[in-house]
């Protein structure tokens, strides 16, 4: 090695240091943004002197008496509410998101190319304009209101199929001649899907279940349309946001603010749990497909 | 199917395994198609119905009108002047949301430690949903930043930028990009992953600068991703609602065409008052069905025009 570009190297190295304090110093400005909302949420839930919106942000005094009070309130039952409709909805709309997408990725049928184009438009319409008709049809059914869980569940998972297009995409990219020798060795479809499939599939799956079990657990639009101000039949998002009511918000700011830590503490230990498969999910997905 | 009948008769199974596997697959799909049918297409169809009648949202008896509300839809101030908002919000709202992601995105894949929190970080406010988040920062936009504008004398800070009509859009926008940047972000970083490490490497050799690197080489190669990104951002912004609710609940009031109209009120929510607030359900339906031909023009013309732009490595 000449000197030239062992001098060249040294100098390589000196301005990689100074990129990667660079780029350090500006993700850490950007994350202090970025955090802004979640130290504000939680310093003011533990606030106790002053149940209303103040102008500043740490406490004066102190207290858990914001968490303690959620229970005495309706937050329990919403809070059951909104656990039950993200885990049924993760779990029936993960089981039909990946048979969707497994048929639409494997089979060859004739409608297979206008059935995906009609999703994707039909995805386009605003949903709450099909809520009015919609809410008449679960009145129907008896599942508004207090009952507004079951109906919001049925909601949730009706549309799924047209959540096929990320995990469509990662099957994709699983070799077909894998399913070829299968078949020729005997195997059905159905063993095909949960033998070979699934097993490659492991970011996708998981992928499917966390962004199924968010949606419910953030919706706001059809969960307050269809509980219909029946406290009972509230989701989180309904209730926290009732508590907001111009007349009301002096009393309960600061039992929202604990309410909201609650509702961010799961999902977020959650998705800490199951980042690395959810990005795996998305790289796999999202871009290849 | 004669031939099925004569094998039945002959006492061995009365459908062909093809049909056979028809019918399994059929039986799949029926619970999927019965709810899909009851929730979207039902749904779907008679909104499209309503919209051409003067349904009030009661089981009444309504009557065809034609046009009439669509008709009624262009002469609405209020509507006309969500439409713009809603135009203008989502141009900002796109270029915001995918600038801060993909710079966010070449910065967490570079060789840094810790690359992987940082991800994880930046996605976590899309967990959550608008409506907690969004009243977060409301009270940060409406509490915390007058303070803090008095206590440094900043006449524009020390009002609510709420309250005022000029900077309430980029109040929504900075909530929006703060929530789905990060969403944005990781299908970059997916898509940056997915250039070849020589490729950029045969190109630093070559003398390429970074900027040249990125402009030349990474940007067309992620074409792809930017696809799917500006289409998510696209539909996304366009029909933004619980953001716009949890900040400003369509407010402040300005002047739009010499009338009062509501600053801040996007398409979505001006949908929603209208059939429910002012329960004028047809004509919300109206808006609708004009919001839906709208959103699908442009997210195809995006689409198309974006596939056109996309190279193979």
């Amino acid at each position: 090695m000449s000197e030239t570009t062992a001098k060249r190297h040294m100098g390589l190295k000196t301005s990689r240091a100074i990129t990667n304090t660079t780029i350090h110093i500006v993700l850490i400005v950007i994350s202090i943004i970025w955090l802004i909302p979640f130290v504000c949420i939680v310093l003011q839930s533990f606030r106790v002197e002053n149940t209303g919106q103040v102008g500043y942000v740490i406490p004066k005094v102190w207290g858990t008496a914001n968490y303690s009070n959620l229970f005495q309130t309706d937050f329990p039952r919403w809070y059951t509410n909104t656990f039950i409709a993200a885990l049924v909805t993760a779990v029936l709309q993960t089981v039909i998101v990946l048979c969707m997408s497994y048929t639409l990725s494997r089979f060859r049928f004739k409608m297979r190319q206008p059935l995906m184009r009609f999703m994707l438009i039909l995805g386009m319409f605003p949903g709450m304009l099909s809520m009015i008709i919609l809410y008449r049809v679960l009145k129907d059914l008896g599942l508004t209101q207090e009952n507004a869980t079951p109906g919001l569940i049925l909601v949730y998972i009706a549309s799924s199929g047209m959540g096929y297009y990320v995990s469509k995409g990662f099957f994709d990219t699983i070799p077909m001649s894998l399913d070829e020798a299968a078949r020729i060795d005997g195997a059905t479809r159905a063993q095909i899907l949960y033998k070979i499939i699934l097993p490659l599939s492991k970011p996708i799956v998981i992928y499917t279940i966390l962004t199924a079990f968010m949606g419910p657990w953030g919706d706001f639009v059809f969960a307050r349309y269809i509980a219909f101000g029946a406290s009972a039949g509230k989701n989180v998002a309904v209730g926290l946001y009732d508590w907001l009511s111009r007349d009301q918000i002096s009393n309960n700011y600061t039992m929202f603010c604990s309410g909201g830590v609650l509702v961010a503490l799961p999902v977020t230990i959650l998705f800490m749990f199951l980042q690395k498969y959810y990005v795996e999910g998305v790289t796999g997905g999202a871009v290849k497909g | 199917m004669q031939h099925g009948a004569l094998r039945f008769l002959g006492g061995v199974p009365v459908m062909s395994s093809k049909s056979k596997r028809k019918l399994t697959e059929f039986l799949f799909l029926l619970p999927t198609l019965i709810a899909f049918l009851m929730v979207i297409i039902i749904p779907f169809i008679f909104g499209i119905y309503y919209s051409f009648t003067d349904w009030q949202g009661t089981g009444a008896a309504s009557k065809m009108v034609g046009f009439e509300n669509y008709v009624a839809a262009f002469q609405d101030v209020g509507f006309l002047h969500s439409f713009l908002k809603t135009l203008l919000f989502t141009v900002l709202n796109i270029v915001t949301v995918n600038v801060v992601a993909f710079i966010i995105s070449l910065l967490v894949t570079s060789e840094i430690r810790g690359r992987n929190i940082y991800r994880a970080g930046f996605f976590v406010p899309n967990l959550i949903g608008g409506i907690v988040l969004g009243l977060v920062w409301q009270f940060i936009f409406s509490n915390i930043l007058p303070t803090i504008g008095q206590s440094l004398g900043l006449s524009t800070l020390s009002k609510s930028l709420l309250t005022n009509k000029d900077t309430v859009m980029f109040t929504m926008v900075t909530v929006n990009t703060w929530q789905y940047a990060g969403y944005i972000m990781l299908i970059y970083v997916a898509a940056i992953q997915g250039i070849s490490k020589s490729v950029m490497e045969a190109a630093e050799v070559d003398g390429a600068r970074y900027w040249t690197r990125i402009m030349k080489i990474q940007i067309p190669l992620m074409a792809n991703a930017f696809t799917i990104s500006l289409f998510l951002t696209l539909t996304n912004s366009f029909k933004m609602y619980d953001v716009n609710v949890a900040l400003t609940n369509g407010g402040p009031v300005s002047m739009f065409m010499n009338k009062p109209v509501q600053g801040s009120e996007l398409l979505a929510l001006n949908i929603y008052q209208t059939a429910f607030k002012y329960n004028n359900m047809a004509l919300g339906q109206a808006k609708a069905v004009i919001f839906f031909i709208v959103l699908t023009i442009f997210s195809i013309i995006q689409v198309s025009y974006n596939k056109s732009k996309e190279v193979e490595a």
